[in-house]
């Protein structure tokens, strides 16, 4: 593919630039881009109110923000990351560009259900730009009643409005995953021959769909409550907060799901690329996506071990807590199990997807310590949990969005970024974040508080180290910004597919053309059909 | 035909009122505990009824009468987990008592406060400022000891644990008399493992903690009864 | 006795799929599909509230009956039956639709919403008598209820303007949804069939909800 071809050859990109073709849009892959611009200013947002966390968090005494401010910030990262960075993160991006693709369609079920999805997180995302510059929230991302509901100060009821948008972008996009992937699989694309990916889409939109309703009625009840004096938590009235608590965790827990499932995703998609391998026990990488979705909506009372639940409660979803792991546990060995004897190359995508393997392991496991009832005891509401949820969330989500983003890249563009500065941004946000985050697994243990500005002097050198590898996770963060523009203009030009990967995505060109396929494909082979020889069970299967 | 499911479609309407109309008038039978479970349960059918044939669902495909039970069945779940914290509640905390028990008194403005918001904070134990009137405990350093050991079960209640501030749990207990209580919490006692599960901490500081709660609940403290529990 | 399939087929080609989709069979599976799974999230999204509701009357159940009994129950049911009726004279709609009864499909879709709009105005009329009677503890508004149960009672009746008021705003929703059936009836339009047939399961699920609010929230007391 030359570059005169490309220039001539009309596709989703070039063929319209007006800015009113891509605020009209109803291309799921221009939709795709709209999502990733939000969403990456979003990561900024929330990223800068990390750095003044861990700007304070450098020293003991309260100095660089009163004790007001910290709680704001903590909050506004929290609802930035949460809400309008990790849940649309790669299903709205990724996803949107790319299941269409991987399923054969010409785009998805509903696409102005879709563009809708985009214009409700803007509109969402502008109820919380309004929250943060008329003062934020103190109440931290999890508004926990009575404090928001009846005694906060802050603009709590423009945060819940923008969430409870937000949350309708989530639950359309999900309802439009699910009619998609059930009704537009082209001839021959069986459940069974579905790419990882897809199904991991699918799993998150089941989730999506239904958890966030309930999210949405929960903060409805405290936007009410302040607007109109409804006291359905009110203790003074008989209302009990630990209700509220039950009602934000159901949606909550599995919405950490909705955020690391479509990672998982991508996971499988690039290590049995650069491992030139079948996916080891397709069967049951499918299997434990649907089982973490399921499972994963029945644990959520163990965030209130210490809250007031009853202790016999806790039994009950400590339980089930530990439950979760084992599919979990299963993708991860089946990754591992996916490299052995596998042709393994170390180009950008795989340094994130081992690196998400590896972290989202550390992540998982600390989650099963949390989820010990007595041990959970003394580590609520510290450093480890921070530390835990951080390794999955950034650990392995992050990873796996830059991982994918990487991956899928040229087919996006049609260009190439420069594979050096990619690994070079890759090790240096591992190396950041380890150095971030592994500090706040000992300062849990130790003792320390979350949501705290201040602490005791004997905190400070892992403190220090914790707000050392934060100017270094955040120069990784900022590499692949500038490489990636970069590549826009000056990258080399990709052909349809440069990684010689399977998947259908792969057999159009790069871009593709607005109507994504020239003929629309019949699926003959199983997913992953990659050269090295399958065990004789798979061979006799066909 | 269309004679036909009009008619069908009037016969479900008659039914759906005669069920509302049933429903209804159970409501002014007094049957017990059978009055709720049988409005929710008539109310159920009734939108079995409506979903079956007004919403088509008896000619549905498959995928969507999977949608629409899974939303019901979510629902029930939900229902169902959280009713096992709310039903399983045994304490003072137990449904039907989400209000204080009469009695509670919130312990004495200022006997609580919260040293870990101020800037600085180290828990490397303060002079202890001078306590008013003659007392037998030091409470300053009782404080301490609380906020670091004893608060993670006398905070909120945990086992059965009389929560710091609970004036009326608290003066029960000092029926037996001081020491006898302060003994329990070097010795264990039920639920309390001994010292509060840190062999580290000498009598004196039990005993100081345990001052401590008396005083953060409001009770008056006597008179250090003069003989040493242990050499410090 | 077989209830038929609802799947129609359109006379002639005067309608074509979407672009995404093959063929009509898909795009009306997956407009049906689509629906019933927003209906599966407003399930959860109402169920949120039901939990909340009856955690509540478990927990004080003399304060929710006392307060319950305090509601217009002639009014109530006057409106469930209403309500019913409205999802009786929507499915006479979708019937009016395959054969292409332009005038009975206006017809209905028009007593339809009539319906509704009786609805809200009934409701109207209980709110504007809980108002006076100051059983509202909303805007600040003064709550008067008997001791002992006055505090309950004013969680029971946040619950009832939280419920009904959701309510109403999804009926509103449906209102608007079945005028645009009916202008879309009037004026003509492709696909007409299946977007009746489709607007018109929100409309019983508005209904649905309420068949479940009415006893929750009505039939608490024990009258008589």
């Amino acid at each position: 593919m030359t570059t005169v071809g490309i220039s001539l050859r009309k596709h989703y990109l070039n063929h319209d630039y007006s800015l009113r073709s891509w605020l009209t849009t109803i291309d799921h892959k221009r939709i795709a881009w709209l999502y990733l611009v939000s969403i990456t200013a979003f990561f900024f947002f929330g990223g800068a109110a990390a750095t003044l966390i861990r700007l304070e968090l450098a020293t003991p005494a309260g100095d660089v923000v009163e004790t007001e401010t910290y709680n704001r910030l903590f909050s506004l990262h929290g609802i930035a990351m949460v809400w309008f960075f990790l849940v649309p993160s790669i299903p709205a991006t990724l996803g949107n560009f790319l299941i269409p693709l991987m399923i054969g369609a010409r785009d998805v079920a509903f696409p102005r259900l879709n563009l809708l999805s985009w214009y409700l997180y803007g509109i969402g995302g502008s109820f919380t730009l309004a929250m943060a510059i008329t003062g934020g929230v103190d109440t931290g991302w999890t508004f926990y009643t009575p404090f928001s509901s009846l005694f906060a100060n802050g603009q709590v009821v423009l945060a819940v409005v923008g969430v409870i948008i937000v949350g309708f972008s989530s639950i359309l996009t999900g309802l439009n995953f699910i009619v998609t992937i059930h009704k537009m699989r082209a001839p021959g694309l069986y459940w069974t021959r579905l790419p990882l990916f897809v199904w991991a889409n699918y799993a998150t939109a089941i989730i999506m769909v239904l958890a966030t309703p309930v999210l949405a009625i929960t903060l409805l009840l405290i936007a009410l409550e302040r607007i109109f004096g409804i006291g359905i938590f009110d203790p003074k009235v008989g209302g009990d907060p630990v209700l509220f608590q039950h009602l934000f965790w159901f949606y909550s827990h599995p919405a950490v799901y909705i955020m690391i499932l479509p990672g998982m995703g991508v996971v499988s998609e690039i290590i049995t690329c650069f491992a030139r391998k079948h996916v080891f026990g397709y069967d049951g990488m499918a299997f434990a996506l649907l089982a973490i979705a399921l499972i994963g909506f029945l644990v959520w009372g163990h965030h209130l071990f210490v809250a007031g639940e009853s202790i016999y409660a806790g039994v009950i979803f400590s339980l089930l807590s530990f439950m979760v792991a084992v599919p979990s546990g299963i993708k991860v060995f089946n990754w591992a199990a996916t490299l052995y004897k596998g042709s393994v190359s170390f180009e950008t995508p795989m340094l994130y997807a081992l690196g998400f393997v590896g972290l989202f392991t550390i992540g998982g496991l600390t989650g099963i310590t949390v989820a010990a009832t007595a041990v959970d005891v003394h580590l609520h509401d510290t450093y480890f949990v921070i530390a835990h949820f951080h390794y999955i969330m950034v650990g392995g989500m992050v990873m796996a969005y830059f991982g994918g983003l990487h991956f899928w890249w040229s087919k996006m563009t049609g260009r190439m970024y420069p594979d050096v500065w990619g690994r070079i941004a890759a090790i240096t946000i591992f190396i950041g974040f380890n150095l971030t985050f592994f500090p706040q697994f000992v300062l849990g243990y130790l003792g320390m508080p979350r949501r705290y500005h201040t602490y005791p002097d004997e905190f400070q050198l892992l403190n220090v180290l914790s707000s050392a590898g934060a100017p270094v996770l955040a120069l990784g963060y900022l590499l692949p910004l500038f490489y990636l523009l970069y590549s826009l203009r000056w990258g080399p030009v990709a052909g349809p597919n440069p990684w010689e990967a399977k998947g259908l995505e792969w057999q159009t060109p790069s871009p593709p053309p607005e109507h994504n396929f020239d003929h629309l494909p019949v699926v003959t082979e199983e997913p992953y059909a990659y050269g090295l020889p399958k065990r004789d069970s798979d061979a006799a299967r066909g | 035909m269309d004679e036909r499911k009009r008619r069908n479609h009037l016969g479900i309407w008659l039914l759906l009122l005669g069920l509302l109309g049933l429903n209804v008038a159970l409501s002014f039978l007094d049957l017990g505990i059978l009055n709720p479970i049988l409005t929710i349960a008539l109310a159920a059918l009734q939108a079995l009824i409506i979903v079956a044939f007004f919403m088509y669902m008896r000619s549905a495909a498959p995928v969507p009468r999977i949608a629409a039970a899974t939303g019901f069945f979510w629902l029930l779940l939900m229902i169902g987990l959280t009713l096992t914290d709310y039903q399983t509640r045994f304490e003072d905390i137990a449904l039907g008592r989400l209000l204080p028990e009469p009695g509670w008194e919130s312990p004495p403005a200022g006997a609580v406060p919260n040293p870990l918001t101020e800037p600085g904070y180290s828990p490397a134990p303060q002079q202890p400022a001078p306590t008013p009137g003659p007392t037998a405990f030091d409470t300053a350093s009782g404080e301490h000891i609380y906020i670091s050991v004893c608060i993670v079960c006398h905070g909120e209640g945990l086992g059965g644990a009389p929560r710091a501030g609970d004036k009326a749990a608290w003066l029960k207990r000092t029926e037996q008399g001081v020491d006898t209580l302060a003994a329990h919490a070097v010795n264990g006692f039920k639920g309390m493992p001994p010292k509060g599960g840190h062999p580290e901490l000498s009598e004196q500081d039990i005993h100081n903690a345990v001052g401590y709660m008396l005083y953060a609940s409001g009770i008056e403290l006597p008179k250090r009864s003069g003989s040493k529990l242990e050499s410090d | 006795m077989a209830y038929r399939s609802v799947i129609p087929t359109p006379p002639g080609a005067e309608a074509r799929p979407a672009p995404q989709f093959d063929s009509l069979r898909q795009q009306y599976e997956a407009d049906t599909l689509g629906m019933w799974i927003f209906l599966a999230s407003e399930i959860l999204f109402f169920g949120g509230l039901f939990m909340t509701y009856i955690i509540y009357r478990a927990a004080y159940p003399e304060a929710f009956e006392a307060a319950s009994s305090r509601l217009d129950l002639l009014l109530g049911g006057l409106n469930t039956a209403i309500l019913l009726t409205s999802s009786l004279t929507m499915t006479l709609a979708d019937d009016a639709v395959l054969p292409r009864n332009r005038k009975a499909l206006i017809g209905w879709l028009a007593v339809t919403a009539l319906l509704g709009a009786v609805f809200l105005a009934i409701k109207g009329i209980e709110y504007s008598r809980e108002f006076r009677e100051h059983l509202a503890p909303v805007f600040g508004r003064r709550f008067e209820f008997p001791e002992p149960h006055a505090e309950q009672a004013r969680l029971f009746f946040s619950f009832y303007f939280a419920l009904t008021g959701l309510h109403a705003l999804h009926l509103l929703i449906g209102i608007m949804v079945v005028l645009l059936m009916l202008a879309l009836a009037i004026r003509g339009a492709p696909r007409l069939e299946a977007k009746v047939i489709i607007a018109g399961l929100y409309w019983h699920l508005v209904d649905l909800i309420w068949v479940f609010v009415f006893p929750l929230l009505y039939l608490a007391a024990r009258h008589g």
